[in-house]
């Protein structure tokens, strides 16, 4: 009887394991279709089978459409969807690390701190890629500012870390406020109060091609060591027990997050909700188990910028910053979800 | 497994335990005693090198468990916290099968063989039937046995089990106790905390009694858990019972009356 009961357990695994892999499928497939689709969104529209054949690089189509596809929406939605996706793996990478559901991809200060590098490159006059630049090494530095004040509270422990990434994220925020201040109202100040709403706007061919390496290798590295988020979230002692080096993987995990996220907003600006609100999409669908989670949650983080961005350039003639759309979306959709799954935190 | 002088202490002042030597064997039980607070978990801690001592040592095999590496270690040993609780709804077969984790690749996830041997120990432990349940909507008593599969699923030769009976019914208790014995023949070293004697006797199992920051008594359970030493140890009067019909020991405490009366 004994041996029955495992079978039928094993069993239900297996479908359990079917489910998970159809939903990858249907992602997937739900992926291409909107890439495809969002290709042919703008002002001009292009329909679908003319952008299947130019990105085919069939012969006998107009040089209009080709430069409307490869120079313009191409790199952007690129962007969309591995922004999306570096938000999403990043904000559940966290959760598990932090045994935390209520943190995000920004927790240890990383969007502050590009916010102030970004403010302080457009205060300077320097040009967009310098701008990026100086988001991405201030987004680095104010993770690093925050491991070295949790170091000074002499614990290990994961929440010492996330109050430390308060301050330093209130910290940096004050700075920024500053640097509004004394920004030239005309020229500058909208300049820095759009790059912290986020957008994508401005994004090139040749900010792709430097970003989405660093982006895809971190994406990359979390998902290989997805299995280990689980068994970190069970708490510090229950991980070493089980011969796990709590520190060495917490500190891979914020390494790799923490420069795809600063990758990822430095092309971009600061697009919130995301990594919040898309982790839990994902257990809604698949469950807690980071196995399954982490990729679907990078899925559907790409589905979802992609979404997002289509809106934010199409819906009026100028651009709706993105921070704006997510937050409008997240939030009641989060309020939703938390309703809708009996959340008991 | 051999604990050599072992002391322990939290901010390098007063030490929690000191001067603690014992060693387990292949297919020993030991039951370690003692009142609330006397350090229990604490060597518990130790022992996996979880704490680290700040005297003396604990070896495996000859070899000092801080120059193993954490892998190496839970290969070996495996621990059961006392209490728990976790953030995310895992399944109880996913909970189980985290005990693989000293077998895996830093890269790997457990495969179905993983999985089965989970099952088999959910099985074992009459659960299988909550594998698919969240292991954070079930009841103390139903995680500690989840738990329990974990620490099996990790396959250790020794498994250091803090309270393990706690949250379990009459009934799981036993079944626990003869499980831990029947592991023990098997070729495995139990070592588990307990704040029942009775647990001790029901084993039969070697004995240590912790009290006043040492082990004042090491050794079968018919010699250590004598009146005087609970007494010693607990602070209140203990008979030690013989039960003809189940031919075992029981402690009864005995109660004095004129403290009851008004």
């Amino acid at each position: 009887m004994g041996v029955d009961v495992v079978a039928k357990q094993l069993e239900a695994l297996k479908s359990g394991n079917i489910a998970y892999h159809n939903a990858l499928l249907v992602l997937v497939a739900v992926t291409l279709f909107l890439f495809l689709v969002s290709l042919g969104l703008g002002r001009y529209s292009i329909p679908l089978d003319k952008t299947v054949k130019a990105l085919l690089m069939q012969p006998n189509i107009e040089q209009v459409v080709k430069d409307v596809i490869f120079k313009i929406r191409l790199p952007r939605i690129i962007a969309a969807m591995l922004i999306g996706a570096t938000l999403s793996i990043s904000g559940a990478s966290f959760q598990g690390v932090f045994k935390n559901p209520l943190v995000s991809s920004y927790i240890l200060g990383v969007a502050s701190g590009a916010g102030f590098g970004a403010a302080v490159a457009i205060i300077l006059g320097l040009n967009m890629s310098m701008v990026q630049l100086f988001a991405f090494l201030f987004g680095i530095v104010a993770v690093a500012a925050s491991f070295g004040i949790s170091k000074l509270y002499r614990s290990s422990s994961a929440l010492s870390l996330v109050l430390a990434g308060i301050i330093v994220s209130s910290f940096f925020s004050a700075l920024v406020s500053l640097l509004k201040c004394i920004a030239d109202p005309r020229q500058k100040l909208p300049e820095i109060v759009f790059w912290l709403m986020g957008s994508l706007n401005t994004v090139t061919a040749e900010d792709v091609l430097k970003t989405a390496p660093v982006m895809i290798a971190g994406i990359v590295g979390l998902l290989l060591i997805r299995w280990r988020i689980n068994i970190v979230s069970m708490g510090e002692e229950e991980a070493q027990a089980l011969g796990v080096d709590v520190k060495k993987i917490r500190g891979i995990i914020i390494v790799l997050s923490t420069v795809i996220t600063a990758a990822a907003v430095g092309i971009s600006g600061i697009i919130g909700w995301i990594g919040l609100v898309i982790p839990h999409v994902g257990r809604m669908l698949v469950g807690p188990d980071y196995k399954k989670l982490l990729p679907i949650t990078t899925i559907i983080g790409a589905i979802y910028l992609l979404v997002v961005d289509d809106c934010a350039r199409t819906i009026t003639t100028g651009e709706i910053p993105l921070g704006i759309l997510t937050a409008l979306v997240g939030t009641p959709f989060f309020a939703y979800l938390l309703w809708k799954s009996k959340v008991s935190w | 497994m051999d604990i050599k002088n072992a002391k322990f202490s939290y901010d390098k002042k007063t030490n929690v335990f000191e001067e603690i030597n014992f060693s387990v064997q292949k297919n020993d039980v030991l039951c370690i005693l003692g009142p609330n607070g006397s350090g229990k978990t604490t060597l518990l801690k130790c022992l996996t090198n979880i704490l680290q001592l700040t005297g003396g040592e604990v070896c495996l095999h000859n070899k000092n468990v801080q120059s193993l590496s954490r892998q190496q270690l839970s290969k070996k040993v495996g621990y059961l916290p006392q209490t728990h609780s976790a953030l995310f709804p895992f399944s109880v077969l996913e909970v189980a099968v985290m005990g693989r984790a000293p077998h895996l690749t830093m890269m790997s996830a457990p495969t179905e063989a993983d999985y089965k041997l989970a099952q088999t120990n959910l099985e074992m432990l009459g659960i299988s039937h909550l594998a698919s349940r969240p292991y954070t909507k079930i009841s103390g008593g139903q995680r500690q046995l989840a738990l329990i599969a974990m620490v099996l699923t990790q396959q250790p030769d020794i498994l250091l089990l803090d309270e393990p009976t706690s949250h379990l019914d009459f009934g799981n208790q036993v079944r626990l106790l003869e499980l831990i014995q029947k592991l023990s023949t098997t070729g495995l070293s139990v070592v588990f905390t307990s704040h029942f004697p009775d647990h001790a006797f029901q084993l039969s199992c070697k004995v240590a009694l912790m009290n006043n920051k040492q082990l004042i008594n090491v050794g079968d359970c018919e010699t250590v858990l004598t009146e005087q030493n609970l007494k010693k140890i607990y602070g209140i009067d203990v008979k030690v019972v013989h039960v003809q019909t189940t031919d075992s020991k029981v402690c009864v405490p005995i109660r004095n009356k004129n403290n009851c009366a008004e």
